[in-house]
């Protein structure tokens, strides 16, 4: 075995990867979550404007409401962040 | 017309581009002359067709001629004349016009550089970067055209994305792409020598003034870009491990390991192959991370629009180009072989390790980056991949790689005795120890073990590698314009240890709600918010609040943050004040109107921040300094004479 044929290979490997990644980007307009299907996640938490207020997610028991968990680090998060607020 | 004009230059470039790979591999294969003499001239002809389609497609914006799609899609009338300018590459179509056009620039460079190299080698070189400009030509006109016309045309233009409305995108992107485009020299010397199937010192030495230029210009873009998203972005961080960041950073970690390593191939003959393969995924990386941003097969915040046709066209050209050099790669690097041994405790053993710790660290960032596109690939559900992975991981092979840097550049060549500067590393080992815990447990008292090692391997590398050159300069030696572009570059790398060991041990971030009158303390500095106040620019409106920042109860300064709302795409940017004091970095930036006079405000004080950038800047400088050392000129002139020599000979 030639070692000089490793980066090849490695390399065709990643192509094949690549590809793959390729036919699901039509997908990538929606960020996709592993936490879709499952039940929304419990909460208590105090408002922003009103750190003496609680919002619990019991009281929104029964209404529409959007619940989006972000971090500071995460470049999703950054994108959709204009169109959230 | 002038669209149209620029759209002929551009099928012009294409053709010229493909006769000026054709002639250059060609040429020297089938021993024809003239072919290979020929290449020169259909670089320069190349160069003008692209500088005269960039020309035609700035004149249709500065011109405002919004019946040119990409332009009504990235400027407006109301655009300041400036972003008019820069917005050529605001966007993927003209930002492929600018790799052409700098790529082009390269080529030219490397064409009036080659009179002094043999001419069989030169023609190779420039038909290998003939290959590189022709698949981004052909990627351009294929699927990317910037000429492109509207029917009926556009009333207004759609406005520059806002977020790029700033001097620093002036220049952030030409300077990134000069350092990404110049490691396709690297590459084409690569290509060249594979071609031959011969690569000695003498190649090594062509391609270290050129690989050392690509590199500065890399380092000074990925600083620029990292600056403007610490005061544009308004969200106070300097890296975000972002994708796109991640792209440029795999090829500069490469592109430094190939440095290293030319040097290595030069002074001593040996790492031949290694560095052939250095020099193959320097380019490879660029490429890649062209087609990361464009092809949308990962989410960022710099991603250009995602277009899967665009994605299959780059992956194409990935495969003719990377793949085509590694199988020749494959078929020609087993025929390289070094016959100079070294002992362990040599300079060759130290750059090894500097390899070897380089190549693992741009590993660690690349499995980072593509994990989520693997992950998703293979059905293993979806995966978010940031600093928690890329900060300890990068770490773990940076910091082997610093600590060695110290020990490394006091070692010689060849022989491995370390015994003659043992006591010269023992004595700036002890005074960075006493710098490091002075920085961690003086002067903030709250550093962790962390902060010492990190500030104290900052030290270590700055107090040794300035021992050398300080000992020279005392004894009335002069020092080579390589030496002291090394010595320069490794002070870059010192400071810019000690600045982020700070950075990341000391900063206080705070996000506090204020009411107009009221005030609040973080670190030493304290700030009161004055309220906010309309404010107006040429093409947007917002609000811009007002916050008195005393240290002690001693005015510092009055910094004014901004909210501005951009009227065509009404887009709301934070606009960030920043103010220098005492070294340290303090950051306003303008949250939420919470109703009643209150606003959210982000405050952050970063100690030395400025010292990263800084620090990238003088390493830049010092690689600039070695790429115009005398003896990659003179290292020319001479091959030029043994191939006169040659030539003269009768066959």
């Amino acid at each position: 075995m030639n070692r000089f044929l490793l980066p090849l290979g490695l390399f065709v490997l990643l192509a094949v990867v690549l590809a793959i990644g390729i036919r699901h980007a039509p997908e990538k307009g929606v960020i996709a979550s592993p936490l879709l299907g499952r039940p929304a996640p419990q909460f208590a938490l105090p408002s922003l404007t009103d750190p003496a207020q609680q919002v619990r997610s019991a009281d929104l028991k029964g209404h529409w409401y959007l619940f989006n968990v972000w971090g500071t680090w995460c470049g999703e998060c950054r994108q959709e962040h204009e169109t959230l607020l | 017309m002038l669209p149209e004009l620029g759209h002929f230059a551009l099928i012009l470039a294409l053709l010229l581009a493909g006769l000026q790979a054709f002639f250059g591999i060609a040429g020297p294969a089938l021993a024809r002359e003239r072919w290979s003499g020929a290449v020169s001239a259909v670089v320069a002809g190349q160069a003008v067709m692209v500088a005269t389609a960039a020309a035609c497609l700035i004149a249709s914006f500065v011109g405002n001629d919004f019946s040119v799609a990409y332009v009504a899609e990235n400027s407006n009338s109301a655009l300041p004349l400036f972003y008019r300018v820069t917005a050529l590459w605001g966007a993927h179509e003209g930002s492929l016009l600018l790799w052409i056009l700098l790529l082009a620039g390269w080529t030219v460079a490397v064409a009036l550089g080659s009179g002094r190299l043999p001419p069989r080698f030169a023609a190779r070189v420039l038909g290998v970067l003939g290959v590189v400009s022709f698949g981004f030509l052909l990627f351009t006109l294929a699927t990317s055209n910037p000429f492109l016309r509207l029917d009926p045309a556009a009333p207004d233009g759609r406005d520059l994305n806002p977020i790029l409305q700033d001097p620093g995108l002036a220049v952030h992107p030409p300077i990134l792409y000069t350092g990404y485009v110049g490691f396709a020299v690297a590459f084409a010397f690569a290509g060249a020598a594979m071609l031959e199937g011969r690569l000695d010192q003498n190649w090594a030495r062509w391609t270290r003034p050129w690989t050392t230029a690509a590199w500065s210009f890399l380092t000074c873009g990925i600083a620029l870009g990292s600056f403007w998203a610490y005061y544009e972005l308004g969200w106070g961080g300097f890296w975000f491990w972002d994708p796109v960041e991640n792209a440029s950073f795999m090829p500069w970690l490469v592109g430094t390991a190939l440095v290293h390593s030319l040097a290595v191939t030069d002074k001593r003959g040996l790492f031949k192959s290694w560095t052939l393969l250095l020099a193959i995924l320097a380019f490879s990386l660029s490429l890649l991370g062209t087609f990361l941003v464009r092809s949308g097969v990962l989410v960022s915040v710099h991603s250009f629009a995602a277009d899967p046709t665009r994605g299959i066209f780059i992956l194409a050209f990935l495969v003719i180009m990377i793949g085509g050099a590694l199988t020749l790669y494959a078929w020609r690097a087993p025929l390289l072989r070094s016959a100079a041994g070294f002992e362990l405790g040599a300079r060759e053993s130290f750059l090894l390790f500097n390899n070897v710790l380089l190549v693992i660290a741009a590993g660690t960032v690349f499995a980072g980056t593509l994990a989520p596109l693997i992950s998703d690939a293979l059905k293993l559900g979806t995966l978010s991949v940031g600093p928690p992975y890329f900060n300890p991981t990068f770490m773990l092979s940076m910091l082997p790689l610093l600590a060695l840097l110290s020990v490394g550049i006091h070692a010689n060549w060849k022989r491995g005795r370390l015994a003659d500067s043992q006591r010269t590393l023992l004595y700036t080992l002890v005074a960075a120890a006493v710098f490091g815990c002075g920085l961690a447990f003086g002067l903030y008292a709250r550093g962790s073990i962390l902060t010492l090692i990190g500030a104290m391997l900052g030290a270590w590398i700055l107090l040794s590698s300035l021992v050398d050159p300080v000992d020279r300069w005392r004894r009335g030696l002069t020092l080579s314009r390589a030496v002291l572009g090394m010595t320069v570059a490794h002070i870059g790398v010192a400071l810019a240890v000690i600045a982020l060991t700070t950075v990341q041990s000391f900063t206080l971030e705070r996000d506090v709600a204020l009411a107009p009158g009221a005030a609040t303390t973080v670190g030493n500095y304290e700030f009161r918010f004055g309220g906010v106040r309309p404010i107006e620019g040429p093409n947007y409106d917002g609000v811009g609040g007002t916050l008195v920042v005393t240290h002690h109860g001693k005015p510092v300064a009055v910094l004014t943050p901004q909210k501005r709302r951009y009227w065509v795409q009404r887009q709301v940017t934070s606009e960030t004040a920043i103010h220098m004091d005492r070294g340290n970095n303090l950051l306003l930036a303008l949250g939420e109107d919470l109703g009643a006079g209150r606003w959210s405000v982000r405050i952050q004080i970063r100690p030395l921040v400025s010292l990263v950038w800084i620090a990238a800047f003088i390493m830049a400088l010092g690689g600039a300094l070695a790429a115009s050392d005398r003896r990659y000129r003179t290292a020319r002139a001479l091959a030029t004479a043994s191939e006169a020599a040659t030539a003269g000979q009768p066959g």
